[in-house]
């Protein structure tokens, strides 16, 4: 039978945007209800990763509207400490079949592996508060996502999330039945839906009816109940939500909850959780951690070799991400990569050097040229074409 | 210094298709210059090259060579492939068609077989093939290399080539011994290791030289000369799921315009291939000789060829598995010294390529780091894997009894790992593909609705559209098919205006 009515249980962000999300995709003939937990202490502000264009595009989020009710600046990189961003383009430029990261340990194989975020765009402008949509021709390409205010965007999602049961929950007990939830008590009223979205993050509800750590059973989904810290500052939270939601949508069940589909999403979500926790256990540096994780251990090992970021089914964070958090964890590459000799030793030493110049002149012109991405500006930047292309002729 | 480390001598054994295409590739990353590069074949030894036909990647490791495309279809008598048709694999008297390129267009973000397969349950007959440019094309003889200017319909059509495997590795010879490699003629009497570390040092030739190397990549074929003989890398058999072993395989005159796709023809204890070419067609039939023996094997074959075969038949016998270890020491296998899987997806040319790729990505120096082999290793292993699944899965869904190979294969025990996805394709049609997988959802889709097993529900989202929204939807795309194919020229013509080949074997009368 076909699910009509959906019960999300939560608050904030966890609970709105599920909630807004599938209202953008489903009739609205679909009953939502979303029973609101107590809040806790929340986050002012909300890091949206390059990805989240998508979903504001089906939720109609323009980038006016996310300037203007959730005071968005953009966003070149996601900041994790004083010392640590993860950056949303890439490092360099390619050359001959080969990464920029082994053309520039080539040249340079005793400096400092910090140094390289030198040579990344996204870096430099952030670095200087700077923002610039598009990277000119020629320069290193980057994406940006946003920096939100959070209670600003949770609005937007409830007003986006139209026509919604909204509960407080003055109690929540969760009535099941063979591992299947048949009705929620929150105090006021007895809420029954076909499906239910626990959208708290210790996966209050789930836990009830199932002691497995997978994040589907029955009719039950929870969505964010591996919550970290960390996923504050890497974009993960809301990342996580996204995803989870456009999984939800792929495999959008009946009332049958076929076993096959609900492995399939536990298997997904399971490996989305591994390479988010490698992730952490590096920019944490938890030694003990990253010791224990068997892909966190192979990544290292390759790029420890030769500067190869190792690609693992259903990454979530890019290349130029690794190569950043490995870098600030202090590991460098002993050699480089065999593509990076074909180029002749000085003629690519000088083209390292005109890219660095380029990129530290493209930034110094740009701060004079153009507005801050401040708090104020709501990153409404404008650039100059012709610096631009003035600059990216500096790069071969 | 770490320059000192560096990889300055790679030596090939074996040419072939794999041999060739290695050195060619290799010798792009190693220019002359900065190494040397050296192919050792015989032409005692004969090569296999029966793996003539192709998927679309092939297309890519051509453009990174910077081969033009006309001049390798003319060079090496090669014909567009739009996919396979498999004959009597579901059951006799049927057939379906697995393109390359997609069915329809999604509609709301759902991919487009759901849809179809609504009004398929609603009592609809209307093929999925309809909705492939790919295989309307293919059955219609027609084709044309899509240009950004042939808009949607047109750009949806995903192409690979049939190809004589002989002339493909003569024609990168040209290519690698223009950029430096260099050619031996012997046969290798000995693999001579280093006795501190077990690394092969060199080879000895049958006249007595030695060649030393520090990079030996084995493309000796099945037998393995060096991974195996010499390493003892070890091999996983994996004829309990793929029970053929062996293969008979002869050329027989063109009788008629090429057609733009590899017929399959599923028969007592295997399956035939038919692969049109400019000069030939070429054509074999994969058995299992539990079932059948060499001589019935080559009988059937011979009796069902277009024309008098050009040539007498070969045989070959082969075990379907993996080298356990694809890297061992400084030792890479590439090709059938790698592992073999039957042709059935025209595979074989694309795992050499596949393993030059990485091992490219993964270049070592001469201290072979570990890590980067096991990496190697790893990510071929997964490869592997993937394709063999792939392969199991027209077997598994057959629904023939009417030999015993059939009635074994129907009801063999077959990998979790593809159980999960069989059981999710039948739920409701979903497809979820790990990162490096070779098919994707339009291939596993067209395979087991082609033997029988159409996804029983689809994604219930759709039932948001109005049935009239959807067949109107459904109607456009077929409408917009046929006048993209009705206005695309003929293969031949198509041949003709651009990449004809020599006609050998009076091909054209």
């Amino acid at each position: 039978m076909t699910i009509k009515s959906i019960a999300i249980i939560g608050s904030s962000i966890e609970a709105w945007l599920p909630a807004a999300y599938i209202r953008a995709r489903l009739p609205s003939a679909y009953k939502i209800s979303i029973i609101e937990t107590s809040k806790s202490k929340d986050e002012n502000r909300l890091i949206a990763r390059p990805n989240s264009k998508d979903m504001h595009a089906l939720l109609q989020f323009s980038e006016a509207d996310l300037g203007q009710h959730a005071q968005a600046k953009p966003l070149l990189a996601a900041t994790i400490n004083a010392d640590i961003a993860l950056p949303f383009g890439r490092y360099g430029l390619d050359r001959d079949g080969a990464e920029f990261q082994h053309l520039w340990r080539r040249i340079y194989p005793d400096t400092p592996i910090q140094n390289i975020n030198l040579f990344n765009l996204s870096l430099a402008l952030q670095k200087a508060a700077l923002f610039i949509p598009q990277a000119p021709q020629g320069m290193p390409s980057y994406d940006y996502g946003y920096d939100l205010s959070t209670n600003g965007y949770l609005s937007m999602l409830k007003q986006a999330a139209k026509d919604v049961l909204n509960l407080e929950a003055k109690k929540l007990e969760v009535h099941h039945d063979s591992g299947k939830i048949s009705a929620i008590d929150c105090g006021d009223t007895h809420i029954q839906a076909d499906l239910y979205i626990d959208a708290t993050r210790d996966g209050h509800v789930s836990n009830i009816i199932s002691t497995l750590m997978d994040n589907w059973h029955g009719n039950c989904l929870s969505i964010c109940r591996n919550f970290d810290e960390t996923d504050h500052k890497n974009g993960i939270r809301l990342y996580r939500l996204q995803i989870a939601m456009e999984r939800l949508i792929a495999l959008w069940p009946d009332t049958s909850f076929a076993p096959s589909e609900l492995n399939e999403y536990n298997r997904l979500a399971n490996a989305e959780q591994e390479h988010i926790r490698d992730m952490n256990a590096l920019l944490a540096h938890d030694k003990k951690e990253m010791s224990n994780r068997k892909a966190l251990q192979r990544k290292i090992a390759v790029f420890e070799s030769r500067g190869r970021i190792a690609n693992e089914d259903y990454e979530i964070f890019s290349k130029s991400e690794w190569i950043a958090a490995l870098a600030a964890a202090n590991i460098s590459p002993a050699s480089y990569d065999r593509l990076a000799d074909r180029a002749d030793e000085h003629d690519l030493k000088q083209w390292i050097k005109q890219l660095e110049q380029a990129i530290g002149q493209y930034v110094h012109m740009m701060g004079q040229r153009t507005i801050k991405s401040s708090p104020q500006s709501h990153g409404n930047v404008t650039t100059d074409g012709n610096i631009i292309s003035n600059i990216s002729g500096l790069v071969k | 210094m770490m320059s000192d480390q560096r990889v300055q001598k790679i030596v090939i054994v074996g040419g072939g298709t794999a041999g060739w295409m290695s050195a060619a590739a290799l010798s792009k990353l190693m220019p002359k210059s900065q190494g040397d590069i050296v192919l050792v074949e015989s032409e005692e030894i004969g090569t296999v090259g029966v793996g003539e036909a192709t998927i679309p990647q092939i297309a890519t490791f051509n453009e990174r060579l910077g081969i033009n495309e006309d001049e390798f279809v003319r060079e090496t008598q090669a014909t567009f492939k739009l996919g396979i048709e498999f004959v009597d694999w579901h059951k006799k008297g049927t057939h379906y068609f697995h393109p390359f390129g997609t069915h329809g267009f999604d509609l709301e973000g759902i991919e487009f077989h759901h849809f179809w397969n609504k009004l398929r349950e609603e009592g609809s007959d209307q093929n999925i093939e309809e909705y492939s440019i790919n295989a309307k094309a293919a059955y219609s003889g027609k084709f044309i290399r899509p240009q950004s200017e042939h808009g949607p319909i047109i750009n949806k059509l995903g192409y690979a080539f049939h190809f004589d495997a002989i002339l493909y590795a003569k024609f990168l010879r040209k290519y690698s011994e223009a950029r430096g490699v260099r050619r031996l003629e012997g046969k290798v009497k000995d693999v001579n290791l280093r006795g501190e570390d077990g690394f092969i040092e060199s080879i000895t030739l049958s006249d007595g030289q030695v060649i030393k190397g520090d990079l030996f990549i084995d493309c000796t074929g099945f037998r393995g000369l060096l991974i195996e003989g010499a390493l003892k890398a070890g091999y996983e058999d994996w004829s309990h799921y793929l029970p053929v072993d062996s293969a008979v395989a002869a050329p027989c005159k063109k009788i008629e315009d090429p057609i733009p796709y590899t017929r399959s023809t599923a028969r007592e204890a295997g399956w035939q291939w038919r692969i049109p070419l400019q000069h030939r067609t070429g054509n074999g039939y994969v058995y299992c000789s539990q079932y059948q023996n060499k001589d019935s094997a080559e009988k059937l074959l011979m009796s069902h060829l277009d024309a008098p075969a050009l040539a007498d038949a070969r045989h070959l016998h082969f075990t379907t598995g993996r080298r356990k270890k694809f890297w061992s020491k400084n030792c890479v296998a590439i090709g059938l010294s790698a592992g073999f899987m039957e042709p059935l997806e025209s595979t074989s040319i694309h795992l050499i390529q596949s393993g030059i790729s990485k091992l490219i990505a993964l270049f070592p120096d001469k201290s072979m780091n570990p890590v980067e082999r096991d990496e190697y290793n790893r990510l071929l292993e997964v490869g592997y894997a993937h394709i063999r699944d792939f392969l199991i899965l027209h077997y598994k869904l057959t629904e023939r009894d009417d030999s015993d190979f059939w009635e074994y294969v129907r009801t063999m025990d077959i990998p979790e790992s593809l159980q999960r996805k069989i059981d999710l394709l039948e739920s409701r049609g979903r497809f979820f593909k790990y990162d490096d997988e070779l098919f994707n959802v339009t291939s596993w889709i067209a395979v087991a609705i082609g033997q029988g097993a159409p996804p029983k529900g689809y994604n219930p989202l759709i039932n948001s559209l109005s049935d009239n929204n959807i067949k109107q939807s459904l109607s456009n795309i077929r409408d917009a098919i046929d006048k993209a194919v009705l206005a695309m020229p003929s293969q031949q013509a198509f041949i003709e205006k651009f990449c004809k080949a020599e006609d050998v074997y009076g091909a054209s009368k």
